[in-house]
């Protein structure tokens, strides 16, 4: 047979065979419950990508981004929830329709701003391609650099997006950054199922707890920062340990005695442990050499973790430390070796950061009560205090339910130790530090994963529990409430987190034409800030001063500008006030004033003695129309 | 064995895709979408695939953490030690890709080798 005729046999063949099976399977599956649900999934999406044509980012409120996303937006979040209910009920959908489902909610809820504004949200994202255009100027860092120090004594992840930027042969990191929420997001996702799937077999338990993590993570901490690479790192060394390196042989009895030194609560500790074991999957079996290349493995990721973020290794050491106390990591000494690895990098590296802080760390140290306490809301704008409190009690809610849904798993003979201890072991860091008034949201953060797998317990406490219409409503209706609650406080601050293209102008123009050693003076932080050259320059935020030096500038605006601006240690000085500062000054009350900085900008222009070298529509930037750094 | 050499392929058809971009300098955004590709993903694949889980999630989830691990402590060991070079970086991360693949063909070729082998109840004559 020829070539032709062959070639020509074959594509009947091709059609018949192939394409008929493939078109009967498609067939197939529309007509059942995985094609309902991947239309429904299809049609989310497309309602999804066709409401963000009718926001306009431009137009925010009070609340935000949620003040502007049209009704299709929550309609397509409706149907991915009441979708997501059903199909984990079904025992015939397989399990990548659920997962499309999650991966769909995850391009919903952090795609949207990067699709909507085209910029980078977040000004400290821009300080951080600051950092990583300093390694690319330099080629390395300053460990005693007094501008933002901690991130060059913790350089991994910014060496990390300096070699990426370099490769792709990119200016800077800006094109990719945008779309860290949804890639750390992504790759938690991941990491969760290896974390859920070690304690239980129950695919409905692993979907649902998935779901309400993603419907509860409110925090933020997923934006381009190291915080974000270090925490999927840690959830991935929780994965490793809990399906690998998990003790399942009750310890022996008299080995519990030595340690607690009392027959009663030997007696109660046997029992738990007991209990526990019944709400374990057995340990996944790894033969040696898997065994030795998964712990070379977990020294290289902690390694990473070490050099990369301050607060990410105690978290991680104290949660395996929690379950080692528990009998639940068979590598004992892990902690310990975390532990030396930690202060190594710090000897090594973090010395000259760390020294003038000691004071004020010994003073945090064992005052979990002072170290816990929220930032005061008193000032902030009414809105910003409805969304701060819908944080809250956000937060509050999910630690509720999962109080519920622990006692009702226990109640049906299981108790998760292991999940039980890495909630708790996060909460002890906040007996060593305030981290910024941060440290109540982060704790929140590392506990997420558990507490979100104890809510889901409510619903599927055990294999034979859960079948009926109930475990399709209750969750849908919950999950409408959390995430109702995760929009108000994701979305909420956004007017201060969105930077509009002429704002980003405004700055980057600033950056090209300010020399060295200039002052930049700025109405607050919040704006598309020190992302070049950031070294070089010093920053003066007018609503960090004290409240005299702010009661200073509403008095007398023009001459105390007038006085800073003709400073002649400087080679030059800027004042730069955006839209995005204003609007934080006004969320967080920052000021004596919430006019003043329009007031400070409306009386400095009509002073004639300043003049504007950038203006638009959201952004100005002035200097002395004299300016002394000029004149001989 | 055609399964264990799918991975292997990709990574080396990435790793020659991205040296062709980057010594061409060519300025696309497929080179920013290879470069990720490369380093965040293949770099860990190549020894991710060396543990041999069965489960392909795990498999995932480690050659993403792997990969970010790799060219963290590259980069970082550079940039620390003051002899940043991202071309060097580059050479060194895709050496130790290279390093990686040629272990899993090894690993390949051994198991395939282990399965030629009958099991003895299958080397039995007939009688």
């Amino acid at each position: 047979m020829s070539e032709i005729t062959r070639q020509a046999s074959s594509i009947p063949l091709f059609r018949e065979r192939v394409l008929n099976h493939w078109l009967n399977q498609l067939g197939q599956a529309m007509h059942s419950a995985t094609g309902t649900a991947l239309l429904v999934w299809a049609g989310a999406a497309l309602l999804w990508l066709f409401s963000l044509q009718n926001a306009d980012p431009d137009q925010m409120g009070n609340f935000g981004l949620l003040s502007v996303l049209p009704l299709p937006y929550f309609v397509a979040l409706g149907l991915l929830i009441i979708n997501t209910t059903i199909i984990l009920n079904q025992q015939k959908v397989p399990e990548y329709v659920f997962l499309l489902h999650v991966v769909l909610l995850i391009f919903i809820i952090h795609g949207t701003p990067q699709i909507l504004y085209g910029t980078l949200r977040y000004s400290w994202a821009w300080k951080h391609i600051g950092i990583i255009e300093y390694i690319q100027r330099h080629g390395t860092v300053d460990p005693t650099i007094s501008s933002l120090p901690a991130y060059h004594n913790w350089p991994g992840f910014f060496t990390l997006n300096a070699f990426i930027v370099q490769v792709a042969g990119l200016k800077n990191a800006l094109s990719f950054a945008g779309w860290s929420p949804v890639f750390f997001n992504l790759i938690d996702l991941g990491a969760l199922l290896l974390i859920y799937r070690s304690c239980t077999r129950d695919r409905r338990l692993v979907g649902l707890g998935i779901w309400f993590f993603f419907i509860t993570n409110w925090v933020g901490q997923d934006y381009f920062s190291p915080q974000a690479t270090g925490y999927f790192l840690h959830l991935v060394i929780l994965g490793i340990c809990l399906t690998w390196f998990k003790t399942t042989p009750l310890p022996r009895r008299h080995a519990i005695r030595h340690w607690l030194r009392s027959e009663r609560l030997t007696a109660r500790a046997y029992k738990l442990l007991y209990l526990s074991r019944r709400a374990e999957m057995p340990v996944f079996q790894a033969t040696p050499a898997q065994r030795i290349g998964l712990v070379g493995i977990l020294t290289l990721f902690f390694m990473t973790i070490a050099s990369s973020h301050q607060l990410t290794p105690v978290m991680t050491i104290a949660s395996l430390g929690g379950l080692v106390l528990v009998f639940r990591l068979s590598i004992r000494s892990l902690p310990a070796i975390y532990g030396i690895m930690a202060v190594l990098w710090i000897v090594y590296m973090a010395v000259p950061f760390l020294t003038p802080t000691v004071e004020s760390f010994i003073e945090a140290l064992g005052n979990p009560a002072e170290n816990a306490q929220l930032i005061d809301l008193s000032l902030a704008s009414v809105d910003q205090q409805i969304v701060a409190m819908i944080g809250r009690s956000l937060t509050l809610c999910v630690m509720a339910l999962a109080g519920l849904g622990m006692l009702r798993y226990l109640v049906r003979g299981y108790l998760n130790l292991s999940f039980i201890v890495l909630i708790g072991a996060p909460v002890s860091t906040m007996a060593m530090n305030t981290y910024g008034g941060e440290i109540i949201f982060r704790v929140y953060l590392f506990a997420l994963p558990f507490l979100a797998f104890f809510i889901a317990t409510l619903f599927y406490p055990s294999l034979k529990v859960g079948r009926s219409l109930w475990t399709v409503v209750l969750p849908a209706v919950l999950s409408v409430l959390l995430l109702t609650g995760l929009l108000f406080a994701y979305y909420g601050k956004d007017r201060q987190y969105y930077f509009a293209e002429d704002e980003v102008a405004a700055s980057e123009y600033l950056y090209s034409i300010a020399p060295p050693n200039s002052l930049i003076i700025e109405g607050s932080r919040s704006y598309a800030s020190q992302h070049q050259n950031y070294e070089l320059y010093t920053y003066v935020a007018i609503d960090r001063e004290p409240w005299e030096s702010q009661q200073e500038i509403i008095n007398d605006p023009v001459n105390v500008m007038t006085r800073w601006m003709s400073n002649r240690a400087y080679a030059g000085s800027f004042l730069i006030i955006t839209r995005s500062q204003k609007a934080a000054i006004e969320m967080v009350g920052s000021m004596p004033d919430n006019q003043a900085i329009y007031d400070l900008e409306d009386a400095l222009l009509a002073s004639g003695r300043f003049k504007a070298i950038f203006r638009s529509p959201n952004a100005v930037v002035l200097v002395l129309d004299q300016d002394p750094h000029l004149r001989p | 064995m055609k399964y264990a050499l799918f991975w292997p392929v990709v990574i080396v058809l990435s790793m020659l895709a991205l040296a062709i971009m980057v010594v061409g300098d060519f300025q696309t955004p497929i080179r920013t979408a290879l470069t990720l590709w490369f380093l965040l993903f293949c770099s860990g694949m190549a020894y991710a695939r060396l543990l041999s889980f069965p489960s392909r999630i795990a498999q995932i989830v480690l050659a993403v953490a792997l990969g970010i691990t790799i060219n963290v402590a590259i980069s970082e060991i550079l940039v620390v030690g003051k002899v940043w070079s991202s071309d060097v970086a580059l050479g060194l991360v895709m050496g130790t890709t290279t390093i990686g693949v040629v272990l899993q063909l090894l690993d390949a070729r051994r198991q395939h080798a282990r399965a030629q082998i009958p099991l003895e109840s299958e080397a039995q004559p007939e009688q």
